[in-house]
């Protein structure tokens, strides 16, 4: 008995002895122009094909560069890695002239060479980001720092797509393959890029610590970060908890919750933009009795966007007018916000000959997320007073695509969130709404108006920007008119972050990327 | 005794062949299309249907399933649709992560499990009975990650004597992955700082880890002994005028330790598979969210292989339990 006691002091003692280190551990390192940011997500590659994933694309935003850059002021895009450049008259011939002191992480330079490489593997693993290469026909390599693209037909969107690819090491590439996997394997927990942090180590789930490029080829003059640290957390909680106690600057994941407490800390700031994000409701418009225009106008005086901005956005975000975001280009501002009406939607249901609802609609959403579920049971709850009810079916997200692809499929109602790649609308509103995107883009109403299929078609091709905003402003109109869609709201991207964190700004262009070179810490404790 | 562990090994093939053909159909059946989820949402027909000839999907089910033994012989579980990296070389990292957590409880298990179950068997209704009882009410009624929310925001949050979670404090360079446990690998390459780092980091988690088994070996230990002390030769030890240490920690639960083993040797591969939530609120980076992501992705590379292993250490470990009883009680022979 003694014996054990003994036992169980000497281990509190140990215990007791490791807590005095932790402590000691902490504070030996110098934390002061480190910047810490807690996310819930790691990437799962460091490879610029799989840009398309926001939590990879954080990574390229601070290891990485593409050949030019969104303004996050502006949306406007401006140079890069790419000093220049211009679009020939009939939209086919893209000329980008390249910055000449650019290296490499591995210490080559970055020449016109290494963009054509880096396009030409995208093509050739066909995965990922690939898809907005379509229209890419070839590339020409006209001397080291000159680098032209020929597209197959005029493709307007196609230069709005240029920030997202970013220009990975030829050489580092080729000494870094096996089993001809393109140095896939290779970049799972490394990088090859040219951007301002190297990545110095990865622990998949746990952390990934970025150190300063000295040979940056902007230098280092002013104040920057001089190291990043991405600590992935999962809970929300946490995150916040670590924040409240300054362990870490930034918080890429505040739950809706916890916003109020976070914006009554006097030492902590939020950070908001207006997302290219839209919330929906696409509605089968080839089932009964979805394809009824006045039902489907009645399921949208139904809902109650107030209660959503409030209960499920936190009240961070904005009911969306109309089908794209009101930050994005050719947001047409003079389409109505419908707002919550059920004598009005009652009225249209009997018009449409189910005066006391009475028949049972099917609605999916990807069933992890808590947002999708609180949509999905206060749209339950709307449509009862109408006497609709509504099942639902949870699903993951492949499996949810694969039945909006499917022209019999079950659901009546898909919860659907579209991110649009950057402030142009048109790739975006023609995935979502041309008739010849369904089945294969993401069109999950099953939606078809010739009228709007040519204007899609043709803002895709016009080069005179007047006729271009024209064009989608009609559509726009068009698409509310004939309401494929319930168009809920646009979410606010909100982040939090320690007052002395200073140069962050929202960048819906690059959603979620954190360009670590723009900050600086003003007075971080160490 | 080695015949018996010859049949045994061999019995481990066929389940270890059951499961993975039970795991095959399950996946194939599973709603969703893999090679879409590779492609990306956005990838056109096409480009999907090439990827489905690049994971070898557009072939027959038998045919992947035999392609997929044959490379387990070659020492390859496929590859990650997510990351692109050798599954066998994600479990190099994933498999010693949730080990160590896994380690961990089992040493919290043993080394307050067993005794808190001997004491209160001893004295019920005293003190430490009352504790192994809040214990258990612990242990098995409230739910894991609240008790684990709970002490983090206390521990770290409150009192600051813990950290929050990960395996080591920011910053920090994990040492060389040569068992893949941090703390083993701190103490190989000889950094007794970075040991005392992941050991601290080590503690919490395991512990919450623990807590249902620590509650459910602490309840079965005492139940068992209660049992035991009861027998008659128990009351001849005590008549020889054996001391009662001797009488309790040799003669009685030598006797009474059966039961908790076999209830611990499957908790040890319940505990590698159900580490996800503990790994979540502690960011641990482990097999158990592996699994979880896997299955919601449908990586079936990553989910099929991590899970043979745990079906393997599970097995393993019943053959461990087993033999372990012809130790303790030497009446039982196979």
């Amino acid at each position: 008995m003694k014996k054990l006691l003994y036992i169980l002091v000497m281990l509190m003692l140990i215990i007791l002895f490791c807590f005095t280190n932790y402590v000691f551990i902490l504070a030996d390192q110098d934390f002061s122009n480190t910047l810490v940011i807690a996310e819930n997500e790691y990437p799962s590659s460091f490879d610029p094909v799989f840009a398309d994933d926001s939590a990879v694309e954080r990574a390229m935003a601070l290891s990485y560069e593409a050949l030019l850059r969104f303004n996050p002021s502006t949306n406007k895009l401006e140079p890069w890695i790419a000093s220049k450049w211009s679009v020939s008259e009939d939209g086919k011939i893209y000329t980008f002239i390249l910055n000449q002191n650019i290296t490499f992480h591995d210490g080559t330079d970055l020449t016109a060479s290494d963009v054509k490489f880096t396009f030409d593997r995208m093509k050739e693993i066909n995965q990922g980001i690939v898809y907005e290469l379509n229209a890419l026909d070839r590339i020409e390599v006209v001397d080291d720092y000159t680098v032209k693209f020929y597209l197959s037909e005029p493709y307007i969107p196609f230069i709005n797509i240029i920030p997202k690819m970013y220009i990975i090491s030829e050489e580092g590439v080729k000494a870094n393959i096996s089993d001809n996997d393109f140095a896939m394997a290779y970049l799972a927990n490394h990088e090859l890029g040219s951007g301002p942090y190297v990545l110095t180590s990865f622990a998949p789930e746990q952390q990934a610590v970025f150190s300063k490029y000295d040979n940056y080829w902007k230098g280092w003059e002013g104040n920057h970060v001089e190291k990043v640290i991405w600590q992935y957390i999962k809970e929300s909680s946490t995150q916040r908890l670590l924040l409240e106690k300054g362990d870490v600057d930034i918080i890429m994941d505040p739950s809706p919750d916890d916003l109020n407490v976070l914006r009554d800390n006097s030492d902590i700031k939020l950070a908001e933009g207006t997302t290219f994000v839209v919330d929906y409701f696409h509605l089968r418009t080839n089932h009964k009795p979805l394809d009824d225009i006045r039902v489907r106008k009645a399921l949208a005086l139904a809902y109650d966007y107030d209660a959503h901005i409030a209960i499920v956005l936190g009240g961070s975000g904005t009911q969306a007018q109309g089908p794209i975001s009101s930050s994005m280009m050719f947001h047409n501002n003079t389409l109505p916000i419908v707002k919550q009406d059920m004598a009005k939607a009652k009225a249209l249901l009997a018009e449409a000959g189910y005066p006391n609802g009475g028949f049972t609609l099917k609605l999916a959403y990807v069933g992890i997320g808590e947002q999708d579920q609180r949509t999905a049971v206060m749209f339950q709850s709307n449509l009862a007073e109408l006497g609709i009810t509504v099942d639902f079916m949870a699903n993951t997200w492949d499996y949810m695509f694969d039945m909006e692809q499917d022209e019999n499929s079950e659901p009546d109602i898909y919860v659907e969130h579209f991110f649009y790649n950057s402030a142009d609308p048109g790739s975006g509103l023609w995935d979502l709404y041309h008739s010849e995107a369904r089945g294969i883009g993401s069109n999950a109403s099953w939606y078809q108006n010739p009228k709007v299929d040519e204007l899609l078609d043709m803002g895709l091709t016009e080069m005179d920007i007047i006729k271009r905003e024209m064009y989608y402003k009609e559509i726009q109109k068009l698409i509310t008119e004939d309401v494929p869609s319930i168009c809920i709201s646009n979410p606010k991207y909100i982040i939090a972050m320690r007052n002395y964190v200073h140069g962050y700004e929202y960048n819906p262009s690059h959603h979620e990327c954190i360009f670590a070179y723009d900050i600086y810490l003003d007075g971080k404790p160490n | 005794m080695l015949k018996f562990i010859i049949r045994r090994l061999l019995f481990m093939v066929f389940i270890m062949v059951g499961i993975s053909i039970l795991l095959f159909m399950i996946m194939y059946k599973l709603p969703g299309d893999p090679a879409r989820t590779v492609a990306g949402i956005r990838a056109k027909p096409e480009q999907v249907e090439s990827v489905r000839r690049q994971l070898g999907l557009d072939k027959p089910l038998h045919i992947q399933y035999l392609t997929y033994i044959k490379n387990i012989f070659k020492g390859k579980l496929g590859t990650s649709v997510l990351t692109k990296k050798p599954v066998a070389s994600q479990l190099k990292v994933y498999v010693p992560a949730s080990f160590e957590l896994v380690l961990g409880a089992m040493i919290w298990v043993i080394i307050f499990g067993v005794p808190l179950g001997v004491f209160s068997a001893l004295k019920p209704g005293k003190l430490m009975d009352i504790f192994s009882r809040f214990i258990t009410a612990l242990g098995m009624g409230m739910p894991i990650f609240w008790i684990g929310l709970i002490a983090q925001m206390f521990l770290y949050g409150k009192l600051n004597v813990l950290p929050f979670g990960g395996r080591l404090s920011m910053g920090l360079i994990p040492p060389p992955n040569i068992t893949g446990l941090y703390t083993l690998d701190a103490l190989i390459i000889r950094d007794f700082n970075l040991f005392k780092d992941a050991f601290v980091h080590l503690l919490l988690p395991s512990f919450i880890l623990a807590l249902p088994e620590l509650a459910i070996i602490s309840r079965l230990t005492q139940s068992s002994m209660m049992e035991v002390l009861q027998m008659d030769y128990i009351i001849v030890a005590r008549a020889k005028g054996l001391s009662e240490k001797r009488v309790v920690w040799i003669h009685a639960l030598k006797n009474a330790i059966s039961a908790p083993i076999t209830m611990f040797s499957m908790q040890i591969g319940m505990l590698l598979g159900g580490t996800i939530l503990v790994e979540s609120i502690f960011s641990w980076g482990g097999l158990g969210y592996l699994i979880f992501q896997g299955i919601l992705i449908r990586d079936f590379p990553v989910v099929m292989g991590s899970t043979l292993v745990i079906t393997f250490v599970f097995m393993v470990s019943n053959l461990f339990a087993d033999i372990l009883y012809c130790y303790l009680d030497p009446r039982i022979s196979y």
